[in-house]
């Protein structure tokens, strides 16, 4: 580098970069953030990924990982410590896999528990409501599994777990999305096919949670109560009205009658989003039959009959 | 001035955060919008975890943005996006908030998975007209705001590898010239220079003109 060539070459490299700077109003620019701004995630997927996010993060904060980050500051005895634990480590995908499918009377079912509550407590009040909701989805479908394997002693354990996930969802009294309502709605369907194919041993406990999935759903819809109308009514009633509320809900334009604002949508707000609508007085659980024991296990039915896999 | 074509308003949850956090050591001062993710993370490293659910609530839309344009399949990209986060989360500990601002930092991680995805795997078919967007979309506005999405990607595709990073860093996650800097690994003069062409490359091709 001459002499002579450096400051030309800065007198350059300033006059070209100016030359090449692109205005922030550029309408090549807006056109490519604007149509990029339509790419964005589905919502379920948004609020799932967050749950796995938090979970891995605290599960690397507590040591619960393969693979812990090299640290310079630890030195030799403390890496031959950490390197001589791996192999009682358990990685942080071995965890989830592993609980995440576990169903009621499972031994990781606990853990599974566990993982659920702690992520609820250490989310923002803001995201509370929805975790709530995916939580009660969560029981309804470990509800469907046993339902489906016959499995009538464990369905009871679950709709046990469903009622606590109900009443904590109805507790935060907040409004759910349309797509989660419609969640619930599809679970609703589920339970009332089962039902319709139950034991009738096995019918209460079903019943249970049916009443307490058109009750979530009605309690998520403010100012809903046919679902609770139609609670004892067999599945169609509870089916149809819920489906009827989640498509409605559904077709409202995207944002109304939502809980959740994305950020993006107003960058002006804080992350942490605040509902749309005041909070709706929590909806009464609706009244299931009485049941006084757990239905006796079908005969028929083998405790012992691997379940389906629940993967999420 | 600094040429930033998207924002990044960070408010009460950094204020919390801020007020939250344990004194740390002392760090590059980096003004502009992307402040507030530096503060988050330092946080996030720290071990505060409501500074990660905002910087997961700040970043997922940036981060998934910039992946999908690349990646045709929206089930790839949402395994890439989901990819990123979770090395994010296991690089926390091994941030340094002297080193790289934030943001940068982020995306070079999702820069390298993107690039070792596409070693990996083949050329992608069309996407779907609904691929891209969100629920409750009438079919009309699908099929359009898909054919702009597929019209955006085919004129990117005439750019060189460096314009089309430098122009998806600056315009799609919303980074600095700075910033994109770091990620591509380049001086910040020539990312302006190559968002500068590529501006020019997609005028006339969308003009129909030959360069």
């Amino acid at each position: 580098m001459s002499l002579i060539g450096s400051p030309l070459r800065f007198i350059d490299q300033v006059l070209g970069r100016r030359k090449q700077s692109v205005q922030p109003d550029d309408p090549i620019a807006r056109m490519i953030a604007r149509t990029a701004g339509r790419l964005r995630p589905g919502h379920e997927y948004r609020w799932r990924l967050r749950g796995r996010v938090v979970n891995q993060y605290v599960a690397e904060r507590e040591g619960l990982v393969k693979h812990a980050p090299r640290r310079p500051e630890m030195g030799r005895v403390g890496r031959a410590a950490l390197y001589a634990s791996l192999g009682l480590a358990i990685s942080v995908s071995a965890v989830g896999a592993a609980s995440s499918g576990a169903l009621p009377g499972d031994p990781l079912y606990g853990l599974k528990r566990q993982v659920e509550e702690l992520r609820m407590e250490i989310s923002p009040p803001s995201v509370r409501p929805m975790l709530a909701a995916m939580a009660v989805e969560e029981r309804l479908s470990e509800v469907e599994l046993l339902a489906a394997a016959g499995s009538w002693t464990r369905v009871a354990l679950a709709e046990h777990e469903l009622d606590g996930a109900v009443a904590t969802m109805h507790g935060m009294g907040a409004s759910l999305p349309a797509d989660e309502i419609a969640h619930l709605a599809r679970h609703t369907q589920i339970l009332a096919e089962l039902l319709a194919n139950a034991p009738a041993s096995a019918r209460a406990g079903l019943e249970r949670a049916l009443v307490a999935s058109a009750g979530a759903g009605a309690g998520a819809n403010q100012g809903s109560r046919v679902g609770q109308e139609n609670q004892l009514g067999g599945g169609t009633g509870a089916t149809s009205s819920q489906a009827n509320n989640g498509k409605s809900a559904k077709d409202k334009p995207s944002g109304e009658g939502s809980a959740v604002t994305p950020s993006k949508q107003n960058p002006a707000t804080a992350p942490s989003t605040q509902p749309t609508e005041p909070p709706s007085t929590p909806a009464p659980r609706p009244t299931a039959p009485p049941t006084t024991a757990p239905p006796t296990p079908d005969p028929s039915s083998d405790p012992g009959a691997k379940l389906p896999s629940h993967a999420h | 001035m600094r040429e930033r074509p998207l924002e990044i308003v960070i408010n009460g949850p950094v204020a919390d955060v801020e007020r939250r956090a344990a004194p740390a050591p002392p760090v590059e001062v980096v003004t502009g919008r992307n402040a507030g993710l530096d503060v988050l993370g330092r946080a996030a490293a720290g071990g505060d975890v409501a500074a990660l659910g905002h910087l997961y609530d700040e970043l997922l839309g940036p981060i998934y943005r910039y992946i999908a344009l690349r990646i045709h399949s929206r089930e790839d990209a949402e395994d890439l996006t989901q990819l990123v986060f979770e090395r994010i989360v296991a690089g926390l500990p091994r941030y340094r908030p002297g080193s790289s601002p934030f943001a940068a930092w982020v995306f070079r991680i999702a820069r390298n998975a993107v690039i070792d995805h596409v070693r990996r795997e083949r050329p992608t078919e069309q996407l779907a007209p609904d691929h891209d967007l969100a629920h409750g979309d009438e079919v009309e506005a699908i099929s359009l705001r898909g054919e702009q999405i597929r019209e955006l990607r085919r004129a990117i595709a005439y750019l060189t590898p460096d314009q089309q990073e430098a122009i998806v860093l600056r315009f799609v996650a919303g980074l600095s010239a700075e910033e994109a800097a770091r990620v591509m690994g380049r001086r910040a003069g020539t990312v302006r220079g190559l968002t500068f062409r590529a501006i020019g490359a997609l005028r006339r091709h969308m003009n129909g003109t030959e360069s």
